[in-house]
């Protein structure tokens, strides 16, 4: 039956030799040479085999050769393309010999089974190409309920349906039994007839062939056929491609349960998560575009791996510019940088760095004593001497407690105002004393009886019920986004809706009863209760990633969630924990977003991620000890000047990314540069809008809304879901016209108590006024040039308390003074 | 009418194509043809045209039982007082409260089997703008910060835009899913306000005390000379901040840009046709926005979603004096500035470029309550299309004898936002690229 397609793929009709000779000037000079697999079976005539050749240069590169080389097979029991593709012609075996310069590497080949011909497989073929093709995945026929009234399970999970939705849903009017080419299954994805999804599959291609023949057989199922267990990739992990021998073919060994091995290379979906640094085609061809890292999503069937790629291109001029490294921490970065010819930036100014670490650990700018005192200080150690201090003050623990109440969803709207204070309080003590994290994700987690008396338990009155409380758990300390699984298997990760209602079985029980106090509530464990995924109706047993299943002891299951969570060896708990401290100072996660822990989004630094976790476990879930071993590396203490070779990262922490002050920083910054600072509802005097303990204390005023807020314009989270996206960084439109032009501004620089009116009032000269707001607002005193500029503004001006709101207002909308740098 | 599966699928003007396609499908040889010619049926294909959108807002939830889709057969306690108007569409009759539309309805599309997942009106509101319910966080998109996303701003204006603020002003909080969503902040839409005489609030852009344009530019220049003294900052952060400050002045310092803000450049005729109210000068508003070419632009009908309420405008919520309401003031406004809006855009050739939509977040309750008005109903409304793409003249969808419940298949906000981002061109593919609308399908009823 199949026959023509071969042609297609640019098979060389003198079978023993293939290959051709590549100009000399891109050719790399190689050492050794090897071939992958060394041997291999293949088994019937549908079987294909893609061989992997790789040389090693004298500098020690790995360079991928298999379009490159000369192969020569021993016998014509097989013919070969010139990129590696065997394909099987008759039984017995064969010995292929790969050439390259003076180099030999060898493969020792069996064929077998070719006496009668191999039958498509639904499972093994069609199914798998329907998943590379993209028609199973979630955005198309893939998604709940289909596209255009045609609808596969993702990625081929429900063998069964999809079986129904090809040959008999629609009165089996996709496929064609006679006149296979006529089915619509392969009309549409040809674009014979108009697609929306566009043209998926070529009419010349083995996969189009493979789908054809299996309609020509019948659409036949065999049930007694072998299950594929597991995928190998090849090259696997941390393999490193190097400019310019950018390429790298993939080889895609698929196991089965009867102990076969299969190439499934040509049946794989392949996916770079970074698409910027690498693309890779449908054959398996890896090119990398531009230097970095992307993990390479390879899928066949229900199995997914996800190897992460390193793309290096020496650069002209790059020499390592590293200095000693202060900690593990710049151990780590610098290795990462060097490999990928990153230069690493100096460490930043005394100025630079009191404004950083101010704005980090306690949310405020320092005083004009404090951080004068820093800047003339001649002591040897001063800026460890600094971190210390500040992570000793109260407003470290205010300032932290709030980011607390972000995750937590404190919120007057979801648990009442007297809550939210209690549950603040709990927040400020908990960072205040720096109870260990796992004392404290147990104190959240297992939060029985009054709420008003254990105030960790609104988390369960903000999550209100056992979904809510998955998906939030999930997410603060899994670091997970599991959703997605909720109503179908997860489009591109491992999860799957039995996982899903198998981590909610841990929250079932809870239950939550009112008493006659208000806003009170008593959260208690049932003792029975089970979970039943609703789409197969079956009950769930509880589950956790990675451990598995893990059948629930009697008594409250948290417990058992909770003890799974804080083993030593728990890949999240700690992982996701020290990410987020570290995302929280750096401005950007070691795995970015912060909260998306997943195969395809891996951390930019594993080996750095893994070391901090072991750091924080060892020092016994130590907050504290592990934000100040941050705050002390050369990393964290890197300027923002970047040059030619680090411009463009974003990634690998090689300088300083400035970022925007958040809301709460920003009103704190204006307030106390000019003097005004702004009052909040329901809080003392003099609370600042990093302590807030929630975004909505203020009742609601029918009058007053529509009023913007200024705090809202620039991101203050309203704590309605635990997203981190809630708190966005980038630019609004709404925010620069605020600045720009708002009432907020405006009055505090207008109001007559503030420094510009006060300090005009009391005869203070007006070059003073703006040195000691230059130290408020940036660390650091006008240059002479900046001090002619507004000098010869004031002269300029008739009105000199309106032209000194001018000059302030120029300070407050410098990007010296918005971003933290 | 034709029953397949467990839902019926039928139109007023007769048999939909599904309908067609699966009747087809049945009885092949009673209709003479089997398979090819059900290709050529597929081949049609979505024209993508829409320039623009522009939506008209209907906060509240208007009555969909009262307005487009009445049951004069129903008993007394759900038909209500108004009497029913034949249309230029074949079997579609309205109440007698909106004349105007009737007598233009060859020229628009009206569905009468949406429904929602949501009964109050921030969730709801959040479900009909994006598509999704707000609790599954993180909270989607609106469809117009897609369609900002991706098409861009033109110009010195905002790529969104919404007239009328307040959304809502009298709920204890905003619709979660007003702006950008997972798109970011930036893709928020762009606040403006109008009176009903024509005046447009645009409160960031206005001057404040002692604030002058000579001002705002003495401390533009200072800015810039005292950030010339010294090496500057430089990232994509920084980036993506300084576009948006040049943005933002060019809206407060740019004349040609305000231009289109200024209704006093229409001639009184046309100002007249669109009726002296806040809504109808919005929706004249929103066509000037239309004609400077700003991609997605929606009216809010006004700024309380109440009807009665402090200072309030007025909303579609109608739980009392729903039928005094509608009769006196809701549907005469409405009527009238949506046919002026539309034979406006159609005058001007716009209409083909311009998909113009009206909905609410739900209808109201079929059976008139005991304060004699109605509530909130999710279970069925309406929502009317026009331009764009949009085949006009069609009554799509049917609802039950008491207009509760679609009987034919169901239309959800999520396929609205499907079709509209189709529409302007945004397929499947780049959807999926944006990650958003999930899931959608079309509502091929409309192409």
């Amino acid at each position: 039956m199949w026959k023509p397609v071969l042609l297609s793929i640019g098979f060389s009709l003198v079978v023993p030799l293939v290959g051709f000779a590549r100009p000399q000037a891109d050719v790399p000079k190689i050492e050794s040479l090897s071939v992958h697999p060394k041997e291999f079976r293949l088994s019937g005539n549908l079987d294909r085999l893609q061989l992997v050749v790789s040389g090693v240069t004298a500098a020690g590169e790995r360079v991928d050769l298999t379009h490159e080389v000369v192969y020569r097979l021993s016998s014509s029991i097989a013919k070969c393309s010139t990129s590696g593709l065997l394909i099987p012609l008759a039984n017995g075996t064969l010995q292929v010999d790969v050439l390259y310069q003076s180099k030999r590497a060898t493969s020792q080949l069996v064929v077998e089974n070719m006496a009668s011909q191999q039958r498509v497989s639904f499972h093994q073929h069609a199914l798998p190409i329907l998943a590379r093709s993209g028609c199973s995945g979630g955005s198309c026929h893939g998604s709940p309920h289909g596209k255009g009234g045609f609808r596969l399970s993702l990625f081929a999970s429900d063998w069964r349906l999809d079986l129904h939705s090809l040959t008999k849903d629609q009165f089996g009017r996709r496929v064609n039994l006679i006149e296979p080419s006529k089915s619509l299954i392969l009309k549409k994805p040809t674009m014979q007839v108009a697609h929306q999804g566009g043209q998926r599959l070529h009419p010349d291609s083995p996969q189009y062939q493979l789908l054809a023949d299996w309609i020509a057989g019948g659409c036949e199922v065999n049930h007694s056929e072998s299950e594929c267990v597991g995928i190998d990739i090849y090259p696997g992990e941390n393999h490193v491609v190097t400019f310019p021998f950018n390429r790298q073919q993939l080889s895609v060994l698929a196991r089965f349960d009867d102990g076969s091995v299969r190439d499934v290379s040509h049946l794989a979906k392949y996916e770079a998560a970074a698409t910027s640094v690498a693309n890779v085609s449908q054959s398996g061809v890896v090119t990398g575009l531009e230097r970095g890292e992307s993990a390479i999503i390879i899928r066949y069937l229900k199995h997914v791996v996800a190897p992460v790629f390193t793309f290096v291109r020496p650069l002209d001029g790059f020499r390592w510019n590293g200095r000693p490294a202060a900690n593990y921490i710049d151990d780590h970065v610098y290795q990462k940088l060097q490999l990928l010819q990153y230069s690493a930036a100096a460490v930043c100014s005394d100025s630079e760095f009191v404004r950083r670490v101010y704005l980090d650990v306690i949310g405020v700018l320092p005083t004009v004593d404090e951080s004068m005192a820093f800047l003339e200080s001649n002591a040897p150690r001063k800026r460890e001497a600094l971190i210390d201090a500040l992570l000793g003050r109260p407003e470290y623990a205010k300032f932290w407690a709030q980011k607390w109440g972000d995750l937590l969803r404190a919120s007057r709207k979801l648990i009442g105002a007297a809550s939210v204070y209690k549950l603040n309080n709990w927040l400020e003590q908990s960072v205040g004393e720096n109870q260990p994290y796992d004392e404290f994700v147990a104190d959240v987690l297992l939060a029985t009886g009054s709420t008003m008396s254990y105030p960790a338990g609104n988390y369960f009155r903000a999550a209100g019920d056992s979904i809510d409380a998955t998906e939030t758990t999930a997410q603060v300390f899994l670091g997970t986004r599991i959703a997605c699984a909720k109503c179908h298997n997860h489009p591109f990760e491992k999860w799957t809706q039995d996982h899903y209602y198998g981590l909610s079985a841990f929250f079932h029980r809870i239950e939550r009863s009112k008493t006659d106090r208000e806003e009170e509530t008593l959260i208690w464990s049932r003792d029975s209760g089970e979970v039943k995924n609703p789409t197969t109706g079956k009950v769930v047993s509880a589950w956790v990633p990675v451990t598995g299943e893990m059948p629930l002891k009697s008594g409250d299951p948290r417990a058992g969630f909770v003890e799974w969570l804080s083993r030593k060896d728990n890949p999240f708990l700690a992982r996701v924990e020290v990410n987020r401290i570290w995302a929280q100072v750096m401005g950007w996660g070691i795995v970015e977003p912060f909260d998306d822990f997943r195969d395809s989004n891996p951390p930019s630094n594993p080996a750095l991620l893994d070391a901090l976790a072991r750091d924080f476990i060892a020092g016994g879930y130590d907050r504290r000890k592990i934000l100040r071993t941050i705050l002390l590396s050369n990393v964290y203490q890197a300027s923002s000047i970047t040059d030619r070779f680090n411009r463009d990262d974003r990634r690998y922490f090689s300088h300083r990314q400035p970022k925007k002050l958040t809301a709460e920083q920003l009103v704190d910054a204006l307030g106390f540069v000019t003097g005004k600072p702004r009052e909040f509802h329901g809080v003392p005097r003099g609370t600042k809008a990093t302590w807030l303990p929630a975004p909505d204390l203020k009742p609601h005023d029918r009058g007053k809304i529509g009023e913007t807020d200024f705090l809202k314009v620039f991101g203050q989270p309203e704590r309605q879901s635990v997203c981190e996206c809630e708190r966005g960084d980038d630019a609004s439109l709404g925010q620069a016209l605020q600045l720009l032009n708002g009432k907020f501004l405006h009055e505090m620089l207008a109001d007559k108590q503030n420094h510009i009116h006060q300090g005009l009032a009391n005869g203070t000269a007006p070059l003073e006024l703006i040195k000691s707001a230059y130290q408020r607002a940036l660390c650091r005193q006008p240059s002479s040039e900046e001090i002619t500029v507004i000098q010869r503004y004031l002269a300029a001006e008739d009105n000199k308390s309106l032209a000194l709101e001018d000059v302030f207002w120029s300070l407050l909308n410098r990007n010296e003074f918005l971003f933290q740098h | 009418m034709l029953e397949f599966g467990n839902f019926k699928t039928r139109t007023c003007s007769g048999v939909g194509r599904r309908g067609f396609l699966q009747t087809a499908a049945t009885v092949p040889m009673a209709l003479g043809m089997g398979l090819p010619s059900l290709e050529a049926v597929e081949t049609e294909r979505v024209r993508r045209k829409a320039k623009s959108v522009l939506l008209l807002w209907l906060w509240g939830g208007p009555s969909h039982i009262d307005m487009v889709d009445p049951k004069p057969d129903a008993p007394m306690d759900f038909r209500g007082p108004f009497g029913t108007i034949s249309t230029k569409t074949t079997g579609m009759r309205f109440t007698e409260l909106l004349p105007r539309m009737a007598q233009r309805s060859d020229k628009f599309s009206v569905i009468r089997s949406m429904k929602t997942t949501n009964g109050g009106h921030p969730g709801a509101g959040t479900v009909a703008l994006t598509g999704y319910e707000e609790n599954a966080g993180p909270i989607k998109p609106n469809f117009g910060s897609i369609v900002a996303k991706q098409r861009g701003a033109t110009g010195a204006l905002p790529p969104f835009f919404y007239v009328g603020q307040g959304i809502p002003r009298d709920l204890p909080r905003r619709i979660e899913g007003y702006g950008g969503g997972t798109l970011g902040k930036a893709y928020d839409p762009f606040l403006v306000s109008c009176s009903e005489k024509g005046k447009v609030g645009i409160p960031t852009l206005a001057m404040l005390p002692k604030m002058t344009p000579n001002r705002i530019q003495n401390r533009k220049n200072l800015l810039a000379d005292i950030d010339k003294t010294r090496r500057q900052l430089d990232s994509a952060r920084i980036q993506d901040w300084n576009r948006t400050h040049q943005t933002a002045y060019g809206l407060l310092t740019d004349e040609q840009a305000r231009l289109a803000f200024d209704l006093t450049q229409e001639k009184e005729k046309t100002r007249d046709s669109y009726g002296q109210t806040t809504f109808g000068q919005s929706c004249l508003l929103a066509r000037r926005l239309v004609e400077a070419e700003v991609p997605y632009v929606q009216v809010n009908w006004s700024e309380y979603v109440e009807t009665f309420t402090p200072n309030g405008d007025f909303g579609w919520d109608t739980h009392i004096y729903n039928f005094e309401l509608l009769q006196d003031r809701h549907c005469p406004i409405f009527d009238r500035a949506y046919c002026a809006l539309l034979d406006d855009l159609d005058d001007r050739g716009l209409l083909d470029s311009t998909l113009l939509i009206a909905m609410g977040e739900f209808g109201r309750t079929p059976k008139i309550s005991n304060r004699a008005a109605r509530e909130h109903w999710q279970h069925c409304y309406f929502s009317v299309w026009a331009g764009g793409g949009v085949q006009p003249g069609r009554c799509i969808g049917e609802s039950d004898k008491t207009a509760a419940h679609p009987i034919t298949r169901p239309i959800t906000p999520l396929m609205t936002g499907t079709t509209i981002s189709e529409l302007c061109g945004i397929g499947a593919r780049e959807r999926a690229e944006l990650k958003v609308l999930d899931g959608g399908s079309l509502i091929h009823e409309l192409l």
